[in-house]
């Protein structure tokens, strides 16, 4: 036999820690908002805030995202990962990372626990795109997808740069100017230049793969992947030089525009798809897309107006991380991981077992019944939560809480259940697992 | 499979075992797909045998040869297995039998 070597599968080990983590974060999130309904009363700047927005962003879907890059990066350049070993360094600290500065931010201990977080978090980051790097230069073309993670894996670097200059700047102070000026453009690098550029440039990959959509325009990628990166560099140096100004609106439009171009590109795959029928992976994602058309609005509106003299556009900021975090990146992550960790087992377990091989099935890895519940209740969850917030009631916040953490508590069965198939001995697993 | 020709019964039961090979993410065989463009046996090289995938950089790419590999190799033990990767014809939805797309539901 000869040359069939197609993708380049990391190992388990380097890839598991991630998802186990980002679950379990998930889970932990959802259980701190049970006790911080209080904390959406007012301004956006305080600690159980900060926290979760930290835990939500970093430790659930910054950690997802490593491990099904680690995965799919290779997968997607055609080359091994560089280096297995940085990426299980990369893990330890950024794991180690997260929880102190969720603690850190939770409890304000603004010395020497956040300073230290903030440089393990960086130092990870460093280590994710110095890997990310070496691995797409081992290919002979940079392709489409390759350049929307490097540009998202520097941006995701800057973030973190930023993000450390600020935690230290709450004990020493650095910046001349406001802190929140600093949040506003760390905030956006992360949302834009990390989350929305890697997911463009993964999605665009698996989502017309998945749905078995070709012949798709791919010059749509190509103004998406201008146009973002191009509103995110304007808006971060004119509110850095200038502060808030009209022009803000201006690259807000530019970042929306190129949103939208994206979005073309996944209904274009929707309207080609071969495969009618959306699985429960694939349902999350599209509740994930719908629900980023909310904070696409409100993105408009704030940038318009100035928010911090206005309750009204305090609770519309409220809305659009609420919507941003507990609705697109974590809808897209929940669906997602039922379409790439069943996957990675199988690849691993039962790949090279003939006829066998038939009788587990990927989507036969996990209890169907609790993903389908598991929809469900984050399909409530996430509006509970928003008329929770602005009619600032804790008691509607709580049940809608409740409901996220139900769907935590089902996702992480799942997950547990999936990656427990790597564990038993191939012939003990069942078949028709399904409740 | 090439039908100009005429083929081997060895070639048909390669044809056959290659039905049992999945495409675990679309969850049907490979043949049904279309995947599969050349199955060749002669006695000096071996069996050979070209294959496709549905998309360039497809994670299941490397099951889906392994278990290539493993049916081929259980059937035909003594038999040498050429099995290549080509992207040449781009795979279509025209290549998918009335089986696939039944399975598929595209009727």
């Amino acid at each position: 036999m000869q040359g069939v070597k197609v993708a380049h599968s990391p190992s388990l080990s380097v890839v598991l820690p991630f998802y186990l983590t980002g679950a379990f974060f998930f889970a932990l999130l959802a259980f701190s908002l049970l006790f911080a309904t209080d904390a959406f009363s007012g301004h956006y700047f305080q600690p159980k805030l900060l926290a979760m927005t930290h835990l939500a962003a970093l430790g659930w879907g910054t950690m997802i995202v490593f491990g099904a890059l680690f995965q799919l990066l290779p997968v997607i350049t055609e080359v091994s990962l560089f280096s297995e070993k940085l990426a299980k360094t990369t893990y330890f600290l950024f794991a180690f990372g997260v929880i102190c500065l969720a603690i850190s931010f939770w409890f304000s201990m603004h010395g020497f626990p956040i300073q230290l977080a903030s440089v393990l978090i960086f130092v990870s980051f460093l280590m994710f795109l110095f890997n990310v790097l070496a691995t797409i230069r081992k290919t002979e073309t940079l392709s489409l997808e390759s350049l929307f993670i490097v540009s998202a894996s520097i941006w995701l670097l800057l973030t973190g740069a930023l993000g450390a200059i600020m935690a230290f700047n709450l004990s020493i102070p650095i910046f001349t100017k406001s802190h929140l000026l600093f949040l506003k453009i760390h905030a956006h690098l992360g949302i834009i230049g990390w989350f929305m550029l890697l997911i463009m440039g993964v999605a665009s990959k698996l989502i017309p793969m998945f749905l078995l959509a070709h012949g798709l325009n791919r010059t749509k990628l190509k103004f998406a992947y201008a146009l973002t990166n191009i509103g995110l560099i304007g808006f971060s140096l004119d509110l850095y030089f200038c502060e808030s100004n009209a022009r803000i609106f201006f690259y807000a439009l530019l970042m929306v525009a190129g949103i939208i171009f994206f979005f073309t590109y996944i209904f274009e795959a929707l309207n080609k798809r071969l495969r009618k029928a959306l699985d429960i992976g694939m349902k999350h994602t599209m509740l994930a897309f719908i629900l980023l058309v909310i904070p696409i609005f409100i993105s408009l509106i704030i940038s318009f107006k100035t928010p911090e003299d206005n309750s009204f556009l305090l609770k519309a900021i409220l809305v659009y991380g609420i919507t941003i975090f507990l609705g697109f990146i974590s809808s897209l992550i929940l669906g997602q991981t039922y379409k790439t960790l069943p996957f990675i087992i199988w690849i691993h377990k039962y790949s090279k077992q003939g006829i066998e091989q038939n009788k587990v099935m990927p989507k036969n890895m996990y209890f169907k019944l609790l993903a389908d519940i598991q929809l469900l209740l984050f399909m409530l969850s996430v509006p509970i939560i928003l008329i929770g917030v602005m009619v600032s009631s804790q008691v509607v916040m709580l049940i809608g809480a409740g409901c996220l953490f139900v769907t935590a508590v089902l996702y992480n069965i799942n997950v547990v259940k999936i990656i427990s198939h790597s564990l038993n001995n191939k012939k003990q697993n069942g078949v028709n697992e399904n409740t | 499979m090439e039908s100009t020709k005429t083929h081997s019964i060895i070639e048909y039961e390669i044809y056959d075992a290659l039905k049992a090979v999945i495409d675990p993410e679309i969850g049907i065989n490979i043949v049904d797909l279309g995947l599969v463009y050349l199955i060749e046996y002669n006695q000096e090289s071996g069996i050979t045998i070209k294959v496709t995938l549905t998309t360039r950089g497809c994670p299941m790419g490397d099951a889906i040869m392994g278990n290539i590999e493993y049916v081929i190799n259980e059937k035909f033990p003594d038999i040498s297995l050429n099995l290549e990767l080509v992207w040449e014809p781009q795979w279509s939805a025209d290549l998918i039998t009335p089986a696939g797309k039944a399975a598929l539901d595209m009727d």
